[in-house]
Formats: structure tokens, sequence, C-alpha cells
């Protein structure tokens, strides 16, 4: 019995913690049934074939909590009764480990609920016949009794009830008398004299009173809908709140104790089984670690390198003496022009650290196309080395003095409140949008000693601790798109320049495919290689696409679907070379071009070939807009090209076409007529059918109109 | 010291050399005191704007002689300005509104109205009106064509136009039926010989009437070239001789080339070096359609009968393209290749039939 009590220590713990609810629900189901409720027990005696399942000792914790839960007005416990039994009958598992893992098991109860309730809701349920009228016959309980049972059982569930005793006695009925409240369904709790207790299944009678009330209805309706529905109606909906109330404060409690045991993925896990999350996928596969990040390790690690550059400013420690080459640090750098990029990169990171103790260049800037993570790896790095960020980008006013005000607070400042406090990393995002006027202030932020170092000679002690309030002591990471902006040239001199290469295919795939298998996708590795090469590896893109997909409905990806769908695919600027090339360049055969339209079934591959390189063809020039340029470059360069025209028939073809673009040309400004502009773009589709080769073309700048001009 | 062809260009219409009945009618018309909008057309070199100068004076007396070139400047409703020279005297103003390319429209609204609006303040010892002498009317656009003609109507009483243009087939209709249109054909041959000896007599040279011949017929009786050609000859070598060789202009010589090119090889390398010549030849000012006549005029003798209509044909059609179009590059390179092509052709046929 000591074990019992210590068990159900919990359960009490349960009931207490939920009375408020309990009770709602015991008036509930006091307000839905109020006079069938009594005359509908079950005491089941009759079916002795069944194993008796009663016995305490065994009874799991989460069966308990369970029925406590239960106590619902509208339970189809008729529909099934061998499940209920065999849910009572389910062996539990050892006590020991109830405690430790209780949340997975919860989850299924619940999900057995819901399932079971939300398929009763609105059936008619015909309760199986034999049965019933047999108990009707023996259940005859007195009103006293009744009312002793109801008010012990609303005992029972606020935990005050008396504890129970003895199970044995009365173990020897059948499941539908039970010693401990049933898992699911409505139950009774009758005391007898000698102060035992047991819990009644009750059989749902509701439905047979909707049903009379349907057939009295259709005499009189003065209502659109029946003032029974009504009620019903309302009752439903209170009980939903209630069932939802009760989720949240379960959720909340398992929170609450497992905290420490699930991590943040293990709770997002859980929201999406249920398919009611909607946060992007870019986010919720975001990398946590610097292990995770898909750019280019050398990137990272240089990022990483120059951060770390900063500890002995920041943190105080004291840098190790790095044993390569002293020369090295004697080259200028006026001789470092002719090393390669990454040579230049390493002596910056092997530089001396200056009067401060900070690295030579106190702005990292990283430039690259969108999509390559490079926010992610600013904000893993830093929070890697051990940083506070603070972010400021475009979304935020960056006019100079609010610019000035948060560098300011962002690199001088820290959190005092919070449990751990960081020093903070500035991360500038989208920098190339900001005005020249907040770049020079972020400049002047920077050489602020320099200047004031200048005008005193030899830094003392004293003054360098006043002057301290002002230096720049915290790194800075600047991220932009294009780094030729006109704005940022002061500060391309003064930055850490990293570049960001295009993220490697095969890494981006095996990611995509762990998270397609995580939402449960299939998707091949072929599939997932197109949709790389469609959002030109953009990390972004390629999630969101499937994120996409996936909303559809497509659980199962092939190369089809994901030619045939229209996004993911970029409208992208390219170059004038790029565009020319691609023009007078054949695409790799292996190397499927990914076009608009996916018509490309397997054996129209071949049709659609042509078809898919002209789309591809005038997508690129229409994105690309320069079209008087683009076309003087085609004129000055088809020439060049390895032409195997021995009748001249194609550069007849050509000129021709040149001819009449430069006619329409003519007549769309002499009218002003510019929708004819959308006929210009058939030209360099024109060329690249005439004159597309496999060879890289060798492409020059068309230089002979304006030769002619000067 | 002077070129031959502006130091003895003739000033009244009196002393016009040829076509003498035409500067009668001209007299006659002028000195009625009024006379209509005109519109006066022909070939290059036969003397129109030399007619139409004498035409003045007759009109003003000598004060149109008295020029000044102007610089004006024009701002486009669209903030654009545009810069254009104007000649004039006190009594008419002379531009050529084709400089301004295809904002030819503004200058015609803004400058040649303003004028047009403006009275003549000595009404009393001169016309009533003033002349605005528009030159090139062919290389204005539709546009600017339909600007002047409510202009040319609403002004008539203060002014009048004297449009100067070499074919009047891009001159649109409702502007040709507002004008008196007065062609000035070539000279004859005889009358370049007649010009070319009077002029060398004025010199006091010694023309031989061989070479006057010759000199008439090779400039294809453009007298402006003639003389130009006489002048050529007589720094050349001054004892004229009868069979002296004339002097060819050099893109003249250049073109004669890239022709024989063009028949010597047929290739994309070739069509590249072609390309290369017409962009020179370009440079230097000689209008397309020069280039074209002059390659088909020396294609021509290349070619061989079959293929003699077919290629005028051809150039015909790229040449109405090079009218529609705007980069002439383009156009001539597209009749030199396809002259390639169908040469080519026919030399592969005929080498073919040889062979069989």
């Amino acid at each position: 019995m000591d074990e019992y009590d210590e068990m159900y220590g919990i359960e009490d713990d349960f009931d207490q913690q939920f009375a408020d609810e309990l009770e709602v629900l015991a008036e509930l189901e006091a307000e839905a049934s109020p006079v069938a409720k009594v005359s509908r027990f079950r005491e089941d005696a009759a079916l002795p074939g069944r194993p008796v399942a009663m016995q305490p000792q065994q009874q799991s914790f989460e069966e308990a909590i369970t029925s406590g839960d239960a106590a619902l007005p509208r339970r189809p416990v008729a529909k099934q009764p061998e499940h209920m039994a065999d849910v009572t009958n389910s062996p539990s598992p050892p006590l020991e480990e109830e405690p430790l893992t209780p949340l997975p098991k919860r989850r299924k109860y619940d999900v057995a609920k819901k399932l079971t309730f939300n398929s009763a809701h609105d059936d008619d349920i015909t309760p199986p016949s034999s049965p019933e009228v047999y108990e009707r016959s023996r259940l005859s309980l007195s009103p006293e009794r009744r009312a002793v049972a109801v008010a012990s059982s609303l005992m029972d569930m606020s935990g005050l009830g008396a504890l129970q005793e003895t199970p044995r006695r009365l173990a020897t009925a059948t499941t539908h008398i039970l010693r401990r409240p049933p898992a699911t369904g409505h139950y009774i709790t009758v005391t007898n004299g000698n102060g035992e207790r047991v819990y009644l299944r009750q059989r749902e009678e509701q439905v047979s009173a909707v049903r009379s009330v349907r057939s009295s209805q259709n005499s009189l309706g003065l209502l659109a809908v029946p003032v029974e529905v009504l009620l019903e109606q309302v009752m439903e909906r209170r009980h939903n709140q209630v069932l939802a109330e009760s989720q949240r404060l379960t959720d909340l409690l398992n929170s609450n104790v497992h905290q420490d045991l699930l991590g943040a993925d293990e709770d997002d896990d859980g929201d999406d089984k249920d398919g009611s999350s909607s946060r992007l996928w870019v986010d919720r596969f975001c990398p946590r670690h610097y292990t995770d990040l898909l750019s280019d390790d050398f990137t990272n690690r240089c990022l990483l390198k120059w951060l770390k550059l900063w500890d002995s400013v920041v943190f105080g420690y004291e840098r190790k003496p790095r044993p390569p080459a002293p020369e090295a640090k004697n080259i200028n750098q006026s001789q470092s022009g002719f090393k390669t990029k990454s040579q230049i990169t390493e002596e910056i990171l092997e530089a001396e650290l200056d009067q401060y103790k900070r690295p030579k260049h106190k702005v990292a800037l990283l430039s690259g196309p969108p999509g390559l993570g490079k926010t992610t790896l600013a904000h893993i790095i830093a929070k890697h080395a051990g940083y506070n960020v603070v972010e400021i980008n475009a979304s935020d006013d960056r006019s100079a003095e609010l610019f000035q005000r948060r560098i300011d607070t962002a690199t001088q400042m820290k959190s005092v409140l919070g449990a751990n406090e960081k020093p903070n990393c500035l991360v500038i995002d989208e920098i190339d949008g900001a005005p020249a006027a907040a770049i020079s202030v972020l400049l002047a932020t920077l050489n602020r000693k320099e200047s004031r170092e200048e005008g005193e000679a030899g830094p003392s002690a004293l003054k360098k601790k006043k002057k301290k309030e002002t230096v720049l002591l915290r790194p800075i990471i600047c991220i932009c798109n294009d780094l030729y902006v006109p704005a940022l040239r002061p500060l391309r001199q003064q930055a850490f320049l990293l570049a960001f290469p295009q993220t490697q295919p095969s890494r981006l795939t095996q990611r995509l495919a762990e998270i397609s298998r995580y939402q449960g996708m299939k998707v091949d590795t072929g599939t997932l290689m197109a949709l790389c090469e469609k959002t030109d590896n953009d990390i972004r893109s390629c999630i969101n696409t499937l994120q996409f997909l996936h909303g559809r409905g497509h659980t199962h990806l092939d190369q089809r679907a994901v030619t045939s769908v229209c996004v993911g695919q970029k409208d992208q600027n390219k170059g004038l070379f790029t565009v020319w090339q691609d023009i007078f360049q054949l695409p790799r055969t292996k190397r499927k071009r990914i076009g608009r339209e996916g018509l490309g079934g397997e054996e129209e591959a071949w049709l659609n070939e042509g078809a898919q390189r002209l789309q591809h063809i005038l997508h690129l020039v229409t994105s690309s807009g320069e079209t008087e340029k683009l076309t003087q470059g085609l004129y000055d360069n088809f020439l060049n090209m390895k032409l195997k025209d021995p009748s001249l028939r194609g550069v007849c073809a050509g000129l021709d076409w040149l001819c009449y673009v430069d006619t329409l040309g003519e007549c769309m400004l002499h009218t002003q007529n510019f929708s004819l502009l959308r006929y210009t773009p058939f030209l360099p589709a024109a060329f690249h059918l005439l004159y597309a080769h496999t060879h890289t073309p060798r492409i020059n700048y068309p230089s002979s109109h304006y030769e002619r001009l000067i | 010291m002077s070129l031959w062809v502006d130091k003895y260009r003739p000033a009244s219409l009196a002393k016009l050399d040829y076509h003498k009945e035409q500067a009668n009618k001209l007299k006659n018309l002028v000195q009625c005191g009024d006379f209509p909008h005109l519109l006066i057309y022909g070939p290059s070199g036969a003397g129109k704007k030399t007619r139409i100068m004498c035409l003045l004076r007759e009109l003003y007396g000598a004060g149109v002689e008295k020029l000044r070139i102007e610089h004006q400047s024009i701002t486009a409703p669209s903030k654009k300005k545009i810069e254009i020279n104007t000649i004039a005297s006190n009594y008419h103003l002379e531009v050529n509104p084709s400089d301004a390319g295809n904002s030819d429209r503004v200058v015609i609204q803004e400058l040649i109205k303003t004028v047009a609006q403006s009275q003549q303040i000595q009404s009393s010892t001169q016309r009533e009106f003033k002349v605005v002498l528009l030159t090139e009317v062919d290389r204005l656009t539709k546009d600017a064509q339909h600007a002047l003609r409510r202009t040319m109507e609403k002004y008539m009483f203060t002014c009048r136009l004297i449009l100067c243009c070499n074919s009047t087939s891009k001159v649109i209709a409702p502007i040709r039926s507002r004008c008196l249109a007065v062609r000035v054909p070539l000279p004859s041959v005889e009358e370049v010989c007649s010009v070319l000896a009077s002029v060398c007599k004025k010199e006091g040279l010694q023309l031989p009437a061989e070479l006057a011949r010759q000199i008439a017929e090779k400039s294809g009786r453009n007298l402006r070239k003639a003389l130009l050609m006489c002048e050529a000859c007589r720094v050349q070598q001054y004892p004229f001789a009868a069979d002296q060789e004339i002097p060819e202009t050099d893109w003249e010589a250049y073109l004669r080339e890239t022709a024989n090119a063009i028949v010597g090889q047929q290739s994309p390398q070739r069509l590249l070096e072609v390309r290369a010549r017409l962009y020179e030849l370009l440079t230097h000012c000689i209008p397309p359609e020069v280039i074209m006549k002059g390659l088909v005029t020396e294609l021509l003798s290349n070619c061989d009968g079959h293929l003699k209509g077919e290629v005028v044909q051809m150039a015909a059609y790229y040449e109405h393209r090079l009218q529609l179009g705007n980069k002439a590059i383009y156009h001539l390179e597209a009749f030199v290749a396809k002259f390639m092509a169908i040469y080519k052709k026919f030399m592969e046929d005929g080498f073919d039939n040889f062979m069989f």
C-alpha cells in the first residue's frame, strides 16, 4: 500500500494542479446529461470471459492521468468496448521509468483521444445492442446514492477523495467495474458503505436524446436552428475551450518538467508533427553551430580567425605567437600585389595588432550574391567566438545621426542584465544600401583613434584611459551584396574583404536531402541537384522552394516537379560578358538547362532542348536590359566565332536579323511605340541558334562603333 | 585664297552659266515682288544653292551676302539642350535642321517659328517678308516635316521658306503641295566643259578641250566635283596635257579596293575586313547611299550577266532598308554578305558546270 501511495502521490499532485478544470468538466458533465447520467450506469459484470486487469501496482501514471482528463461529457465509450479493455489491459511500463519519459507516451494518448473524439463527433452512434439492454435492467441506483457518488467523484477529482484501499475484493468484476478510474471514457465513482470505491463506466446516452429532440423539432420551428442544437453548439464550444486550455496547461507542465531534457529542436518537432507550425524552413533548419555551416570552409575560417584577433582587446587573452616565418610579416602591403588572394588574406590574419591590440583591419566586409549564408555565418561565428550579436540592417533607419548613435551604443556599451553578459559584436547587414553619409560615420568611428592620437605626442597610460571611451574596441562585421557600390569605396580600403564563393552543390544537396527526409519528403539526389542548379546554389531559395512544394502537398518530388514549378528561378542581372558568352556558347550536354517552362519529359527532352535554350536566352536578355550594347557586342563578335558556314547563309541570316532590329529600333524611336521593344530579344536568341558553339568564345568589348564616332 | 568653286560662283541670276531659261523664270518670279514657298531639288553639284543665293540677292540686294554664323541653343520640352548652327544675314536665315538628329522637330517648332513670327522692321525699304532657307529637307524626320506644315501657312505674310533637298521622295506630300517645286538638273557635259573653260580662262590657264571633257565625264556632271578635279589637275601638273591622268579621290579608290576584296574571297574573315573598310568610309563622312552606289557599280563590273539583275535587286532592297534604319553599317554589311553568298554560289555552280 505504501508503494501504491507513493506512486499516486503524483496523481494527487496532478489533481491539485488541474482542480479547476476538472471541476469545470464535472459541471459540464452535469449539465449535459442531467437525467440520463445515472440511469445509464453500466455495472457490467456480464462478460466473464474477460480477464481481470485490475492490479493497482501495475497501474501506470499515464493511465491515471488520462483517466483524470477523460471525464468528458460526450465520449463515445460504447463504440469500442474492446478498445477500452485493451487500454486498461495494456502492460504498463515499469514504475521506475515513468517520471523519466512520460512525454511521448502522453502524446500518444492525447492523439488517441483526439482521434476518437473527432471521429465520433458528428456520427450517430448506434450502441451495441445486447449488453445495453442487459445493463439497463440492472442499473437502478437510488438518488441518494447517486448524489453521494457524484460528490465523492468531485472530491476525488479535486484530490480530496479518500484513497483507495483493498481493491482486491471487488476485482472480480469485469472491465466495466474498475478499481482505477478508466483510461478513457466516462465513469462514475461509487463508494459503498465500507468506504470502498469503484469506478463505473458510463455509457453515452446523448445521441438518443438529440434524436428525440430532432423528431420533436419537425413540428414546431421558430428558430432557423433548433434551440437544442444551438445549446449543443454552445456546449461544444465551451468544451473545446476547456480542452484547449487543459492541453495548453499540459504542454506547459511538460515543458517545465522536461526543459532540460529536451532541446529547442525537439520542441519544434512537436509543433510540426501537428502540422501547426508556419515557420519558414529556412529559419527552422538554420545552422546553429559552426560545423553546420554550408558556406565555404576557407571563408568561414578566415572570418573566425579575424574575429579571434579581437580576443586580446575584448577578452584580454594573450595572443599566441605564431611560429611561421617572420619574413612574411616584413613584406610590405605593396609587394603583396603579386600574391594570390588567399595569401593576402592569410597575411592580414597574421598581421600585428596595433597599439590597442586591435587587428589592423577593424571591419570585416563580407560580400557575395544573396542566399549564400553571409548573415548566418556572421551570426554564428560571432556567437561562437563568445559575442553578443547586435545587428543593424536595411530595415533600420540609417541616417547619419541614428547610425552614429547605434554604432556607439553597440560598441561601447554592454548589457548588464541577463545571465551571461557578453561583449557585443556589431553586424551591419545590407550595408550596400546604406547612404554614403552613414558609411562615412562608420569610417569616422573606425579612425577615431588616429585623428586624436596625432594631436597628442606620446600616449601616456592615463590619457589612454581617458580616451578609451571613444576608441572602437569591438569588432564590426559588414555584409553586402555588391562590393563595388560607390558608397562603399572608402570602406573597401580599410576593411578586411571576404568574398563568398558559390556554395558547393554537393553540400547543399546533402543538406536539402536531410531536410526533406526530416520532413518526410521523398526526393532523390538528381532532383535536388536540378533544384540547386535552378536556383544557382542559393541556399535560401532552394529551401523555400522545397517548403513551397511540400506545402503544396508534394511528398514525393521528382525532377519534373522541380522543373515545372515556376518558383525558385532567380531574376538576376548578369553582366554583359556573361550574356554574350551564354549566347555564343552551347550549354554543356550533361547539364540540362532548367528553363521556366518545364515541358521536359525524358523522350521530349531532345525536342525541347532547342525550346529551352531559346527560353533561356530570352529570359537572360530580357533581364539584362542593355539591348543596344548587347546588340553591338553581338555584331562585333559574331564573325569571330568558329562558323562552319561555307555558303555564308548563316552570316546573311544574322545580318538580316541585325537589319531588322535596326529598322525596328528606328521605327520605335520615331513613332515612340515602345511596345515594339518586346521583339528585340529575339535577335540574341536567333544569334544563339545560328552561331552557338561548344567552344568557349573569346569576346571583345564592342568598340568599333564608338571608335568611329571619335 | 579660296577654291575655284567659291571664287567663281555666280552671284546673280543673270550671270548663271546654264539653265538660263529657268534663271529667267526665277527672275520674273522675284520681280513681281513676291514669290511662294520654294522647294528646290536636284542632284548634288547641280547648282541649287548657287541659284538660291542668286535669287536672294535679286530679292534683297547685296546686303544678303553679309553673312554671320550664329550658334543657337534650344531647350527641348524634355529639358534636352540642342545646339545648332545657323547662317544668317539681315534678311534671311539658313538652317540645317537635320543636324539636330531626332530632335529636329524642336528646331522647327522653336527656332523657325520665332523667326517667322517676328516682323521685318524696315518694311518701307525692304520686302515685307524674311526668307528661311532650310537645307537637307529630305533628311528631316516626319515629325519635323509635319511641324513645318502649319508654320508655312500661318506665317506666310512674314516669312517665305525655301526648302532645298536632293530628292522630293522623302518630303511629305503636304509640304510638296505648299511649295513651288523647282528642279535643278545636272548640267550637260558640254555645259560643264564650258564652265571649266571659262574658269580656266579667268585663271589664265590653257585647258585642252579633251581634258575638260574627260574631267566632266569623270565627275559625273557634278560641277562642283568637276571644278575641284580641275583644280587638282592644275596642282598636279600645270601645262595641262590632253591625256593627263585625273586624280581620283581617295575614298573612291578605297571603295574600289573594297569591292575587289569582296570579289576576291568570300568568307567571314573577309567580311570582317570589309566591315573595317566600310567603317573607315563612314568615318570619313561618305554617305552610306554613296557607298552603296559605288559598291554596286564596282561589283557589277565584276559580275556575270545572270548575276547582275539579282545583285541590283538586292542592292535596291538593302538600300531601302538602309533608309528605314539607323545604323548604316548593318545594312551595308548585310548587302556585302548577301553578295558574297550569291557570288560564291554562282562561282561554285559555274565551276561544277565546267567540270562536267
